[in-house]
């Protein structure tokens, strides 16, 4: 952990309640923000991060030291989120909204939320392993070696992963208006 | 589409921050996941303003009790949770309760797990402890003490122990003394000093101890279903506990016409579910209403016999006398499986037979009961929903229990529970669960309405205080 002010891990291992605290309120903003990558925009990402808080209490002290601490705290807090996986609501349906703006204005805000929301209603209906990999490697930006360190497989097995996630989202957005005319914008 | 497209997704994902957590919010959670360790949630249903963490191992415990999944809370908790006829403690412990059992987890936690049995029969199957770990059963007159086993302790008017599987270590509570009673062995208060045999000749065989072990679990769920007593106290350890004491006895789970032979035999006042003051009622007198009551419970088509609490022996536990009903039916291949056995394939974790006989013979709530152990709580839910349109308050309650425990839908659960009758037996559950889901949905006017309700319906109640604590806050 590259903060100073992470405590030592003897104290974690300890389970000293203060030491548990500050490194929960390091990891805190790093865990929100995992889980909304993972679980993109929800009603519910409080009650994920709570639990993966607490899973994060109860793991801390067992810590052993053998990955750098955020990649565990990472590793912790994806179980949680495998949990949360599929748990969005059915009837969620999507919305006509107008096309994308033209170019980059105040309303452009609202367009990457529309295409966040119909990546994640995609990402919805991937395996959970897929939907991991896409997210670690494609929106965290980790590496497949780094990615699979989190995800606890092997560098080839997150590859593959990564590679089948890739192609299902691409088909499964394909046949989307909205991203056609996302992606012609975006257009350099 | 394009892998650039993906990527320019990827960043706008990337980019997406989470909404702002205030400062405090931050802290309260931090707080409660430093106070959520294993033993902490021993609080149950007494709801906090945000929901406490419920953490998978919780959840899937529940999910994965053997018969538990019942949609009831299983806490006699110190703030007047519910009682768990057959739960799985997130540590992995079974504990199967007997109609009548009073007891109360005094203390859950990774370190110690502690029971205290005022009366009635409870079997324990443990998980192995690590060093350092203790398990205790306490009654007024003895301590058990175990490291991974299976037995029962029975508290009528004096303490019993059978010990099924490992051993156990027995303290007579005043004199002091220990005494190690090893698998098919049976300690009694009466005679502390020595452990006699559980049955004829040592239960040594791994086999006949699981048949034994088995036989009585399905004994002590099947009777223990037939009448359950939810029973909730006041606060633990004030002298006014027994005073605010309330016995509320359920109506049989299965809301369908009893056909069963047994079940007929099982009907009584309390059948129709109301609650009652516990009496001041001697354990003596208790047992003696109620075991004959048990006896005549017994069918010909049982999975176990189920024999009086205080002749049980033997003959009870040997295993030759408790194949399971399906095997029993599939033995002379006429009769179909009674809903008592399939039942009984619940407790055994035959959760997909259960599920399929269920379906076929149409009863409700053995299949919505078979889903939840399946984890398919989508569908669980829904059935539940289905028997809750016929106005009852059990299905209801069930549906949006696992609604908000499971499927993280509490406005679905909050449609759940709307199916309840006002004034049911379980009113109270009822309002205690809606007011926990009107804070989780920031409807805090109409969860303080409901508070009053609870208030003016149950001043006396174990969320009284909690209710309370809400009118407070608003």
């Amino acid at each position: 952990m590259d903060d100073p002010a992470f405590p030592a891990l003897e104290r974690l291992r300890a389970a000293e309640p203060r030491a548990l605290q500050a490194a929960l309120r390091i990891l805190l903003p790093d865990v929100r923000r995992w889980l909304q990558r993972q679980l993109g925009q929800r009603p519910d990402l409080d009650d994920a991060t709570q639990d993966a808080l607490l899973a994060l209490a109860e793991a801390l002290p067992r810590f052993e030291g053998r990955s750098a601490v955020r990649t565990f705290a990472h590793r912790i807090t994806l179980r949680v989120a495998y949990r949360y996986f599929g748990k969005r609501k059915r009837d969620e349906g999507l919305q006509l909204v107008p096309p994308p703006p033209d170019e980059i204005d105040p309303e452009s805000r609202a367009m990457d939320r529309e295409a966040l929301r119909r990546l994640y209603r995609c990402l919805d209906r991937l395996p959970p392993k897929r939907r991991v990999a896409f997210v670690l490697c494609c929106v965290e930006g980790l590496a497949p070696s780094e990615a699979a360190e989190v995800a606890g497989c092997s560098a080839n097995a997150m590859r593959t992963r990564l590679s089948h996630a890739r192609a299902e989202v691409a088909r499964r957005l394909s046949g989307d208006p909205y991203m056609k005319t996302l992606a012609q914008r975006r257009r350099p | 589409m394009s892998d650039e497209l993906l990527d320019v997704l990827g960043r706008i994902a990337a980019d997406d921050a989470p909404p702002p957590l205030e400062e405090a919010e931050a802290e309260r959670m931090i707080a409660r996941a430093l106070a959520g360790a294993p033993g902490s949630e021993e609080g149950g249903e007494a709801p906090a303003p945000v929901r406490r963490p419920r953490g998978a191992v919780w959840a899937l415990a529940a999910a994965a009790a053997v018969g538990l999944a019942l949609g009831l809370g299983w806490w006699l908790g110190a703030a007047g949770g519910e009682v768990p006829l057959e739960a799985r403690l997130p540590t992995g412990d079974a504990v199967v309760a007997a109609p009548g059992a009073v007891f109360e987890l005094a203390a859950l936690s990774e370190r110690e797990r502690r029971v205290e049995l005022a009366r009635g029969t409870v079997l324990f199957d443990v998980t192995p402890l690590e060093e350092g770990q203790r398990f205790e059963v306490v009654t007024p007159d003895a301590v058990v003490r175990v490291r991974g086993t299976v037995f029962s302790v029975e508290r009528g008017a004096r303490t019993r122990v059978r010990v099924y599987e490992g051993r156990v270590e027995v303290e007579a509570r005043g004199s002091g003394r220990r005494l190690e009673v090893a698998a098919g062995r049976m300690w009694d208060a009466r005679d502390a000093a020595a452990a006699t045999a559980l049955a004829e000749g040592p239960l040594t065989e791994a086999g006949e101890a699981a048949a034994a072990r088995r036989a009585e679990a399905a004994r002590l769920a099947e009777t223990g279903r037939a009448e359950a007593r939810l029973v909730q106290t006041g606060r633990a350890g004030t002298g006014r506990a027994a005073d605010r004491r309330t016995q509320v006895v359920e109506r049989d789970r299965d809301g369908e016409p009893e056909r069963d032979q047994g079940r007929e035999a099982l009907a009584g006042p309390e059948r129709a579910g109301h609650a009652e003051p516990l009496l001041p009622e001697s354990d003596d007198a208790r047992l003696a209403r109620e075991l004959p009551r048990a006896g005549r419970g017994a069918g010909p088509d049982e999975p176990a016999r189920v024999e009086p609490l205080a002749d049980l022996g033997a003959a009870a536990l040997a295993p030759a006398e408790a194949p399971s009903a399906r095997e029993a039916s599939a033995g002379t291949g006429r009769r179909p499986p009674t809903r008592r056995a399939v039942r009984g394939w619940l407790v055994e974790g035959r959760y997909a037979e259960a599920l399929e006989e269920a379906r076929r013979r149409g009863w409700g709530e053995l299949e919505a009961d078979a889903l939840q152990a399946l984890g398919r709580f989508d569908e669980a839910a829904d059935r539940w929903d289905g028997l809750a349109r016929r106005g009852d308050a059990h299905a209801a309650y069930a549906a949006a229990r696992l609604r908000f425990r499971h499927l993280e839908d509490p406005a679905g659960a909050l449609a759940s529970l709307d199916a309840a009758p006002d004034g049911s037996p379980l009113d109270e559950r009822v309002l205690g669960l809606r007011a926990r889901l009107l804070l989780r949905l920031h409807r805090a006017d109409e969860a303080a309405a409901v508070a009053r309700r609870y208030l003016s319906r149950h001043p006396n109640g174990g969320l009284a205080e909690w209710m309370r604590a809400l009118l407070d806050q608003d």
